[in-house]
């Protein structure tokens, strides 16, 4: 799966906790929880999807280094090669 | 003396022959024959031809004979064989004995005493057996009368001789062979009697009828109910004091009337009782009449037809006792919904349901909401379609209560709750109905009805205003007139208090770690679960603000808010937050907040909640001072955790703190209360592996 591929994938997951998100307004390099609106709830929910959608479990304690969709695009290819 | 009722009349009859030479009897076969119910046997033996007369078979001829009898000085009794062909001579009996005493400017009085048998019950099909009290009772200028017992049929004759106008009497011809003791007492023709005192339910009936509605109330009695009936024995004029005197006891009224119901006796009556006696009702009122058809000739469709012991049993239960007639009703889902839109019936008559099963999904302003049923029993109609828009407290369904048959149409008659005994504020059934709805204690509105009776445009002014269309800003709306209310009604005191959360955040972090995403925990449900436990503590922070008291919580039901992401809010509860464990608790928020937003959330959970908890969670502010949603008495929230400077012992350390406060109703707690309870709250923080 390249960047692409895992950036849309990560959207999907994102777009089903967030409707309203607008692909194309988002930075992707700019922190994630300041242009669109999730809560603890929604942040934890969209993890879930990604477990669901992508096999990763992102333990808590890596939360921190996810700030951007870029982070979360990058963090999860990372994950993904280092399980193959 | 015991005498049959139909020797109780021919004695009346002898009685009145051998005491005055004006009075004479004449009709079809009342002569030689003795009478077509055998009433007038011996008579024409004993008085002669000519004061027991037999007459042709022509009812307008005779009747209008002795209306020109009587206009001549005598008092002729005549006899119709039964109502149904007194109609041939209802228009001497209406156009001219009636009216003649008005008509003569007070000149001429027609004493004229007409006879018929009347009823059903035995087998003489349509043309025989119908019941048209209530025709003569419509006529001004006629006594109509109805003697139901040995006692009346015996004297009432006497005191209908001595009236100076015509005197119309009805002689069911079932009760010619009942028995009964008669004494030598004057009877009247003004009154109508109690034939049996009772509390609990007034049966009102005449004629034939009487001892029906006895039976009936032997057995009502077996089931626990007392009845009180009612002879009205006078069908014009009725006696309507008597009649108000027996439903301001009983507080509820049954009428029977062998008559259908359409323009009936019955009807009069219960338009009397609810002109006069509306706010003393606590049940709707019912009748028992016949089925609207021709009367049938089989026995058993005849006997279906009539009104009958059981079907005055079914009205009376179901007037007199809660709950075997059981209104299913739109349940406010917040203090902030004012009506709702009925999608879907998940039910159809004749369905059994159980206590807490979902039974239908209404829109709300805020989402769509399975609606639960609060008692158990069988769904008997539907009365709200899908589409409808109603307020809250509309009946959306009625429901009979287990064991109970579908009441006839003739009883229908739902329940409605006991008033409680001693003073009673005139309060209208339907502002009394959507004041519960509303939750508003009615009795001590303004009333500007009749004698200050609180109607329901009083209950409505009281309540919060209506909401419009667009969904939006109907959330908007309907949340303003919530918190309006709240910060009208409920003086609100705030406390804050700083809670180091590094022993939460820590004992989290090394929960969290153990488990997989999809089991994680947020510290929401430490908050959650911590302010459950002081609330226990502190029961006086949990549960409503009614009727100028507060009323624990049977539980503790905690009101989540939650925000919806197309803007607006709504606090669905979770039940028994005190017993259930953090992963619990983590599932039932995630589900709730799930469905909060897909607008897929149960009635309870929207109506359940005893207290508030706001939780701003990690991108909100630090601290807030939220307002509580009536009838709850308190809110607690939580800002966002955020790194402080924490001086303690002497020293300053940096530790993650979480601002938590209290806003509650001072008409239940002051501060000092809420402030304990806030120490509580920071001490379990602290404490989380207890949680």
């Amino acid at each position: 799966m390249d960047d692409q591929e895992l950036k849309k994938r990560v959207l999907t997951v994102l777009k089903s906790i967030a409707p309203e998100v607008d692909e194309a307004e988002l930075v992707s390099d700019r922190p994630l929880r300041s242009q669109v609106d999730l809560d603890s709830m929604d942040w934890l929910n969209v993890l879930i999807g990604i477990h669901q959608d992508l096999a990763i479990d992102i333990p808590e304690a890596d939360y921190a280094k996810l700030v951007t969709l870029d982070d979360l695009v990058a963090y999860c290819a990372k994950r993904l090669k280092s399980a193959r | 003396m015991r005498l049959s009722y139909r020797e109780a009349v021919r004695e009346a009859l002898r009685e009145a022959l051998a005491s005055d030479p004006r009075v004479f009897l004449m009709g079809e076969d009342v002569g030689k024959y003795g009478g077509t119910y055998a009433v007038t046997k011996g008579l024409h033996d004993e008085f002669g031809a000519d004061r027991v007369r037999d007459t042709p078979l022509s009812e307008l001829g005779f009747v209008g004979a002795g209306i020109g009898a009587a206009l001549g000085g005598m008092r002729p009794i005549v006899e119709v064989m039964t109502v149904n062909f007194s109609l041939l001579a209802l228009d001497p009996i209406v156009n001219t004995a009636a009216l003649y005493r008005h008509m003569s400017g007070g000149q001429f009085s027609v004493p004229i005493v007409i006879r018929m048998a009347t009823g059903a019950g035995r087998q003489v099909a349509a043309q025989h057996s119908h019941s048209w009290e209530n025709w003569y009772a419509h006529v001004p200028g006629l006594t109509v009368l109805a003697p139901a017992t040995v006692q009346d049929a015996r004297g009432m004759l006497a005191a209908a001789l001595a009236d100076p106008d015509p005197v119309v009497i009805f002689e069911h011809a079932q009760l010619y062979n009942i028995e009964g003791e008669v004494t030598g007492d004057a009877v009247d023709i003004r009154s109508a009697a109690v034939r049996r005192p009772g509390a609990d339910v007034s049966l009102i009936t005449y004629g034939g009828s009487l001892p029906k509605a006895m039976t009936a109330a032997q057995r009502l009695e077996q089931q626990g109910i007392d009845a009180e009936v009612l002879d009205l024995r006078v069908l014009r004029p009725l006696d309507t004091l008597a009649i108000l005197a027996s439903v301001r006891k009983c507080r509820r009224a049954v009428v029977i009337d062998e008559a259908w119901r359409t323009g009936s006796l019955a009807a009069e009556v219960m338009a009397r009782i609810a002109e006069n006696a509306f706010y003393d009702l606590d049940a709707p009122l019912a009748r028992v009449c016949s089925e609207e058809v021709p009367m049938p000739y089989a026995r058993h469709l005849e006997e279906a037809a009539l009104p009958q012991p059981e079907k005055i049993v079914r009205g009376g239960a179901l007037a007199a006792r809660e709950g075997a007639v059981i209104e299913f009703k739109l349940p406010s889902l917040g203090s902030d919904m004012e009506q709702g839109k009925l999608l879907e019936w998940l039910v159809k008559p004749g369905e059994a349901v159980k206590r807490g099963q979902v039974v239908a999904i209404v829109d709300t302003s805020k989402a769509a909401v399975d609606v639960e049923i609060w008692d158990t029993g069988t769904v008997h109609e539907l009365h709200v379609q899908p589409g409808e828009t109603v307020p809250v407290g509309t009946v959306l369904a009625l429901l009979l209560a287990p064991g109970e048959q579908p009441p006839a149409p003739g009883a229908a008659a739902p329940q409605a709750p006991k008033a409680p005994a001693g003073a009673r504020k005139a309060v209208s059934p339907a502002a009394r109905q959507r004041a519960e709805a509303l939750g508003i204690d009615a009795s001590v509105l303004a009333g500007t009805g009749p004698g200050g009776a609180v109607t329901l445009e009083d209950v409505e002014k009281a309540a919060a205003p209506r909401a419009p269309v667009d969904r939006q800003a109907e959330m908007r709306k309907a949340i303003g007139a919530a918190m309006s209310r709240s910060k009208r009604e409920i003086p609100h005191y705030y406390l804050c208090e700083s809670i180091p959360m590094r022993e939460a955040q820590a004992w989290l972090a090394r929960e969290n770690q153990a488990r997989p995403v999809t089991e994680r925990m947020l510290m929401g449900v430490l908050q959650l679960k911590a302010v459950a436990l002081s609330l226990k503590k502190f029961a006086d922070l949990n549960g409503f603000y009614r009727a100028n008291a507060f009323q624990p919580g049977e539980g503790i039901h905690i009101g989540v808010a939650i925000s919806l992401r197309q803007g607006g809010l709504i606090a669905p509860a979770i039940h028994d937050v005190d017993k259930k464990s953090l992963p619990e608790l983590m599932r039932d928020m995630s589900d709730l907040v799930k469905r909060a937003r897909a607008g897929s959330l149960r009635s309870s959970e929207l109506s359940d909640a005893t207290v508030t908890l706001t939780n701003l969670g990690d991108q909100g502010s630090e601290a807030v001072y939220g307002v509580i949603y009536p009838p709850q008495v308190a809110l607690v929230a939580f800002g966002r955790l955020v790194e402080r400077p924490w001086a303690e012992a002497g020293e300053v350390r940096i530790l993650p703190v979480v601002t938590a406060s209290l806003s509650a109703d001072h008409r239940v707690t002051d501060g000092h209360r809420g402030a304990l309870f806030l120490l509580d709250l920071r001490e379990r923080l602290q404490r989380p592996h207890e949680l």
